[in-house]
């Protein structure tokens, strides 16, 4: 029996290929994105679940910051009992790191002994024990440990810090799972940080905040059990002692991804996403099913007529659904495995699909196999069963369901409200980057050519800087160049730098917060970026010691009406002064999403040109590629071995928007699919209803209605739909555009056009889907379908 | 006695009104005979066979199939009753086109749940009997409709019916063929066979022993 309902199986597909192949590849693509997107939330909801002690993991914060005071985590160990184990992670050091020829630019960290303790990485090489009690001695990732070893086990091998003598040995290596929120590529101990840079020592007192900390709570203990005992710590050792008022808290570690780090409205988009899309899937596919099994009424007709029984008939649909679905849960795997690296490209993401290894999606998949398999083989047979023989026996189904017709619009008209919703979201994102692209930022963004001078590669500091200098003043000698500037940052690349300043004679508690930046001479000018009042730093022989320039935000912010020449003191009220000197505009020295910040450029005089980090060339107007060579040219002649990395003074900044170029691709590529599915749901009840109405049309077209007018009354039913989905979206749409623009310091409008435009594609592609179908039936011959036997 | 049916009245609400499709029907039915039902069309012959073939029930009346009240049957063993010794021949033939002439032949002996070596040689003993074991891996739609209502009549006769119902059993093939469905008929009815067929052609209604007319769903 089995055979024999395998084989009529096999032979209804080849018979109906077309239908089969859309139904199992929509189905497949259906499964496929949804396993995409669950594989994405679900890491990121397992995000950190790989340290053995997560649940009392707690990350310290002062008030809102994660950076905290050295002294803190040896005082709390002292002094809280209930703290059981803690570490500080010191990320402030980058250099070259070697290893015989090969070097790049590393950032180390620098950790204290409970770091292995505190965070449970797995170890390939070596063991967590003292890993890094030696001095010299350093722990480093397996990427780390691949881009400088290959496949040659790392342990002990003798990496070299910059040009020095100073040498680190690898004593383990670590494979950093690809959802910890705490990744390194290397790290060593405090000590062995302040033997290679002693100026840590310095700021680990009880003013500055250079390093995170991590601690770890015994059993049982709530942060609010200790919250007396911290806030002691902060009262004594804070400065000013006594009348410091911090709040120290701990947030704990397995609520840190999902609190600060990920984007919670993403993750939930997402997840709602991936459920609609396999809602959408697998009712499209019960529907198609069904609509086909209509089709063999009449073989199940005869088959009750010689002997088969409900239960037999069962089986027989059963197995059937079962194995179109099972073809559908294989095409979707493997469509997944050969997208999810496109994916993890596009997302910079590391996921992985091995239901082997995670059981858990062995779960899922056979959930979606269940209920696919059985419903769409259950509502059938439901069918089949009640159906009454002598009608069958006439292949005639269609008696008195009008009713479920309702629910079957209903469907499609859901599926519709997601695709147009999508689809306006794909453009207004779009909008919104081409907005932000196209703001004026108040710099030159189309003259100016950035060179990175990447001085770490360079083994003599006092020549290159000497070459650098001699790099600067010819390119400043040529035609073609207007003026060059050293700086330690360029737009788009600003410190995350700040302080607070007291504004002289006035009061007090009227202090001010600015961003810093550090720029050397000619910047402003270099930069094309205007003074409003003052000057900037031009080379004009005065000494720039102790100046300021300001942006307007800052200025609005200070409240004096006539700020040039007042004084600002850093730190405290007898800190260092400066002098304000010029205002300048609120230029886009970070990414437009973000609020203007109150920003001083401070003039820095670099003894050695190596400690900047970038070379700033104006050309004159017209003459932008004939620098960018010449550039080449100087860098060749005057540092040979060394390439030119060079670009345009609007890069930075445009990379900043590089999260929502991302955030467009997966709306755009989701809403395709979306549109894809939907057509699908309409082709099923297009085939559905104009089989339904066959002897209407022909009854019609003997009474002379042209082919044109069937086309036209068909499609009318259906267009109706989609219009009511649209009426449906736009609110929907608006709502949601609204709330993601909130999160824009600068926006751009909700323009009735985007949902034109998503509307006119959700209707031209709904027409097209339903022509296919009544263009078919409208050409019929009235003969053939008004034939009764 | 096969059968008798004692009164039997069919009927459909339209409009508020009954319309009669059966109207008082009486017929007893011995073994071995062959009736043939005439009438225009609309006068009740696909209707009664139906009814008679137990795929369709009736409103008012009583029916005994082989002594067994089939009014008072439950579905399930009414099921039972017909599969076990009713065969239906089919004006459209009714062949599964996704299925071969074996395959065909094979498929009510699969819901008898018989082996495989048992269907094997009853297969091959009907292939045989009727002359198309070279058609037996061909597709109906590869046979003439002649060839097909043959596989037809093979089919329904596989299962060792006790009874053939025939609706209009040679309404889609020409003369030719007609003539030697209808022959194969008498053959049949020689072996003992029961056959009950509808026609509205007097020269195949003349196959049978006796002829009944109806007329509006009335025995005229």
């Amino acid at each position: 029996m089995f055979k024999h309902n395998l084989k009529l199986f096999l032979r209804s597909i080849i018979k109906n290929k077309t239908t089969f192949l859309i139904n199992t590849i929509g189905l497949g693509v259906g499964i496929a994105s949804f396993l995409v997107l669950a594989l994405y939330v679900y890491n990121d909801l397992t995000y950190d679940h790989f340290n053995k002690n997560l649940e009392n993991i707690y990350r310290v914060r002062e008030g809102e910051s994660v950076q905290t005071k050295g002294q803190l985590l040896p005082q709390m160990l002292q002094e809280i009992p209930e703290v059981v184990d803690g570490t500080r992670i010191f990320d402030w050091e980058e250099f070259r790191i070697s290893y015989n020829d090969i070097a790049f630019l590393e950032n180390i960290k620098y950790v204290d002994d409970g770091f292995f303790s505190v965070f449970t990485y797995p170890f390939i090489e070596g063991s967590s024990k003292n890993a890094i009690g030696e001095k010299y001695g350093v722990v480093i990732s397996k990427k780390f440990a691949e881009k400088y070893f290959g496949s040659e086990s790392a342990l002990e091998k003798q990496l070299r810090i910059k040009f020095d003598d100073v040498f680190l040995t690898v004593k383990g290596v670590v494979d950093i799972p690809a959802n910890s929120s705490v990744t390194f590529d290397i790290v060593a101990s405090y000590e062995t940080g302040e033997e290679i840079s002693s100026w840590i020592m310095d700021v680990h007192d009880w003013y500055n905040t250079f390093s995170e900390t991590y601690v770890v709570l015994q059993d049982g203990t709530k942060p609010e059990d200790i919250k007396t005992k911290l806030q002691n710590i902060v009262t004594e050792n804070f400065l000013p002692v006594g009348e410091n008022k911090t709040d120290l808290n701990l947030l704990p570690s397995k609520e840190y991804h999902s609190v600060v780090e990920s984007n919670q409205t993403l993750i939930v988009i997402l997840a709602i996403i991936a459920l609609g899309i396999i809602g959408i899937a697998i009712v499209n596919f019960i529907n198609l099913t069904i609509t086909g099994s209509m089709a063999r009424i009449k073989e199940i007709g005869i088959k009750k007529v010689h002997g088969a029984t409900s239960r037999t008939l069962f089986q027989q649909i059963m197995t059937e659904s079962l194995l179109v679905s099972f073809i559908a849960l294989i095409l979707g795997m493997v469509l997944l495995i050969v997208l999810l690296p496109a994916f993890n490209q596009l997302f910079e993401a590391d996921l992985s699909f091995d239901p082997f290894e995670n059981t858990i999606w062995l779960g899922v998949l056979a959930l979606i196999w269940g209920i696919v398999g059985l419903l769409s083989g259950s509502i059938p047979a439901l069918f089949w069963a009640r159906g009454k023989l002598t009608q069958s026996l006439r292949g005639n189904v269609f008696s008195g369901d009008t009713k479920k017709s309702a629910s079957r619009y209903s469907l499609i008209v859901v599926q519709f409200v997601i695709a147009i919703v999508l689809i306006s979201g794909t453009f207004l994102v779009r909008k919104q980057i081409d907005y932000m692209l196209h703001k004026d930022p108040k710099f030159d963004d189309e003259n100016v050519i950035i060179a990175q001078l990447d001085s770490w590669q360079y083994e003599n500091p006092k020549t290159t800087s000497q070459n650098f200098k001699r790099i600067s003043e010819e390119l400043e000698a040529s035609p073609y160049v207007e003026s060059v500037s050293f700086s330690g940052n360029i737009p788009g690349t600003y410190n995350e730098n700040y302080n607070v300043f007291y504004p002289e004679g006035k009061n007090n508690t009227e202090t001010l917060y600015l961003r810093k930046a550090y720029v050397g001479n000619n910047y402003f000018k270099t930069f094309g970026i205007a003074l409003l009042s003052g000057s900037g730093f031009e080379k004009n022989g005065l000494s720039h010691k102790n100046t300021v320039v300001l942006n307007k935000k800052a200025i609005a912010e200070l409240g004096i009406p006539n700020p040039i020449g007042k004084v600002l003191h850093e730190g405290s009220e007898s800190g260092e002064p400066y002098k304000i000197i010029g205002v300048i505009d609120d230029i886009s020295y970070q990414g437009v999403q973000h609020e203007m910040q109150p920003l001083a450029h401070f003039y820095s005089k670099q003894e050695s040109f190596t400690d900047w980090n970038y070379l700033s060339v104006k050309a004159k107007k017209g003459s932008s590629l004939k620098v960018v060579d010449l550039m080449k040219e100087r860098w060749d002649k005057v540092l040979p071995g060394s390439t030119l990395s060079y670009f345009f003074a609007d890069d930075k900044l445009n990379e900043q928007y590089k999260e929502y170029i991302k955030i467009n691709t997966v709306i755009g590529w989701f809403s395709i699919l979306a549109v894809i599915l939907s057509c699908m749901g309409l082709f099923a009840l297009s085939a559905y209803t104009t089989a339904r109405r066959t002897k209407e049309i022909g009854i019609r077209k003997v009474n002379g209605a042209k082919v044109f007018q069937i086309l036209a009354m068909l499609n009318k039913d259906f267009l109706k739909w989609v219009v009511f989905a649209f009426l449906i979206a736009v609110p929907i749409a608006w709502y949601a555009m609204q709330k993601w623009l909130e999160g824009f310091a600068h926006k751009t409008t909700v323009s009735w056009r985007i949902f034109a435009l998503a509307g006119f594609i959700a209707m031209a592609i709904a027409l097209l889907t339903v022509s296919w179908q009544s263009f078919k039936a409208a050409r019929k011959k009235p003969v053939d379908v008004l034939r009764d036997e | 006695m096969l059968l008798q049916l004692n009164g039997i009245f069919k009927w459909v609400q339209q409009g508020g009104q009954r319309v009669f499709l059966l109207k008082d029907i009486n017929l007893e039915v011995e073994e071995g005979e062959f009736i043939s039902i005439m009438g225009p069309s609309g006068s009740g012959k696909s209707t009664l066979l139906n009814v008679i073939g137990m795929l369709d029930d009736f409103d008012e009346g009583e029916y005994n199939f082989l002594d067994e009240p089939v009014h008072q049957l439950k579905e399930k063993h009414r099921a039972n009753l017909y599969k076990q010794y009713i065969g239906f021949v089919f004006q459209a033939y009714h062949l599964i086109d996704e299925l071969t002439v074996y395959e065909n032949l094979e498929m009510p002996l699969l819901y008898k749940k018989l082996k495989g070596s048992e269907r094997k040689a009853m297969v091959a003993d009907m292939l045989d009997r009727f002359g198309i074991v070279g058609k037996k891996d061909l597709f109906p739609t590869q046979l003439s409709g002649g060839q097909q209502q043959l596989v037809g009549v093979a089919r329904a006769l596989i299962s060792k019916p006790k009874l053939i119902l025939a609706d209009e059993p040679t309404g889609n093939l020409n003369s030719k063929q007609s003539n030697e469905i209808m022959e194969l008929f008498k053959e049949l009815n020689d072996d003992g066979v029961t056959i009950i067929q509808a026609t509205h052609n007097e020269k195949n209604a003349a196959y049978g022993k006796r002829t009944l007319n109806l007329l509006d769903g009335r025995k005229v």
